[in-house]
């Protein structure tokens, strides 16, 4: 990353070689839409090329690529004011059905926007709470409650007690 | 421990992808789970979470989309170029230069008022004004040169120790 600071191109593209994948699977995540991920990767990139020269070098890269990512599909959210899944549906009564016949696929992106992405940046782009934070740019503390929240609300959701 | 906090505890080991892990789980968390339905519940819950995480589509992305990202990035990165050292000491000793524009013409309005009350009966106002405006262009460029001298010694003693 200080390379990439320094304006090597080089290590620019090899960092984009090495995270471009990953970032682009989260963005489709995010967003449930492959054009939007396609075009905020790029927007992405093009953040990391402007703030290089103000990147800590005390951080971690990952949670910090993560994090415009994540701003990135948030802001486009916010723009469109609509959501790109459903939303969610009326919960279940309690005890209606087995497990597999309720989507929760289509209810974790029905959860807010704070809830949704640290639940995906903890499963899927492996962050633990501490580089959640850091992503996120809020206290360590809220990154565990947003985590334990998103689950009770998928649990309600699922029409089960708490 | 509640019932609660173990729950906790379970969602953190199933986003963490630990839940059908046992040995990552801790004694009393083995010990109270087959003993409580609830919690019990929670697991089953939590792996048709997982199960439904997994299953997740996010499209790869295509290589032209991370060849763009890749090109609109360096372009940023080049936009994002520091100047050329021979640039920053030049913009440094004009803008500097500049500074001694304000108080060369307060000066020379100052001594131009006082000149003209004195040399006025014996003087022409074409000349007086002449006069004066050669004393406000040398004195602005006396000025403005030993400004600009600041900087120049500055990066020449940096020159000097690097």
């Amino acid at each position: 990353m200080e390379a990439v600071a320094r304006g090597d191109e080089q290590a620019l593209a090899s960092l984009i070689e090495r995270y471009a994948a990953r970032i682009h699977a989260h963005l489709c995540r995010m967003t449930g839409d492959r054009d939007d991920a396609d075009d905020l990767l790029q927007d992405t990139w093009v953040r990391v090329a402007r703030g290089a020269r103000r990147f800590d070098p005390g951080r971690r890269v990952r949670p910090w690529l993560y994090g415009i990512a994540s701003n990135l599909a948030r802001d486009l959210h916010r723009r469109r004011q609509v959501r790109a899944r459903p939303p969610l549906a009326e919960p279940a009564a309690a005890g209606s059905g087995p497990l597999e016949h309720i989507d929760l696929r289509d209810r974790l992106a029905g959860l807010p926007d704070r809830l949704r992405e640290v639940v995906l940046l903890r499963y899927y782009g492996d962050l633990d709470e501490a580089e959640m934070a850091a992503a996120l740019g809020i206290p360590r503390g809220t990154v565990k409650s947003r985590l334990h929240g998103a689950i009770r609300a998928l649990k309600r959701t699922f029409g089960e007690p708490e | 421990m509640s019932c609660d906090a173990f729950q906790e505890r379970l969602s953190e080991l199933a986003l963490g992808r630990a839940l059908d892990a046992p040995e990552r789980w801790d004694d009393e968390l083995r010990r109270h789970v087959p003993e409580c339905d609830g919690c019990a519940e929670h697991v089953r819950f939590l792996q048709a979470l997982v199960g439904a995480l997994e299953s997740v589509p996010a499209a790869p992305a295509h290589a032209a989309v991370i060849a763009g990202a890749r090109e609109r990035a360096v372009r940023a990165l080049r936009a994002q170029a520091p100047m050329p050292r021979f640039a920053r000491e030049l913009a440094a000793v004009l803008a500097i230069a500049v500074l001694a524009l304000p108080l060369a013409i307060g000066d020379a309005w100052l001594v131009a008022r006082e000149a003209t009350a004195l040399l006025s009966p014996w003087l022409p106002p074409a000349l007086l004004t002449w006069l004066g405006a050669v004393y406000l262009g040398s004195l602005a460029l006396t000025t403005g040169a030993l400004y600009a001298a600041i900087p120049l010694a500055v990066g020449l003693a940096q020159r000097r120790r690097a």
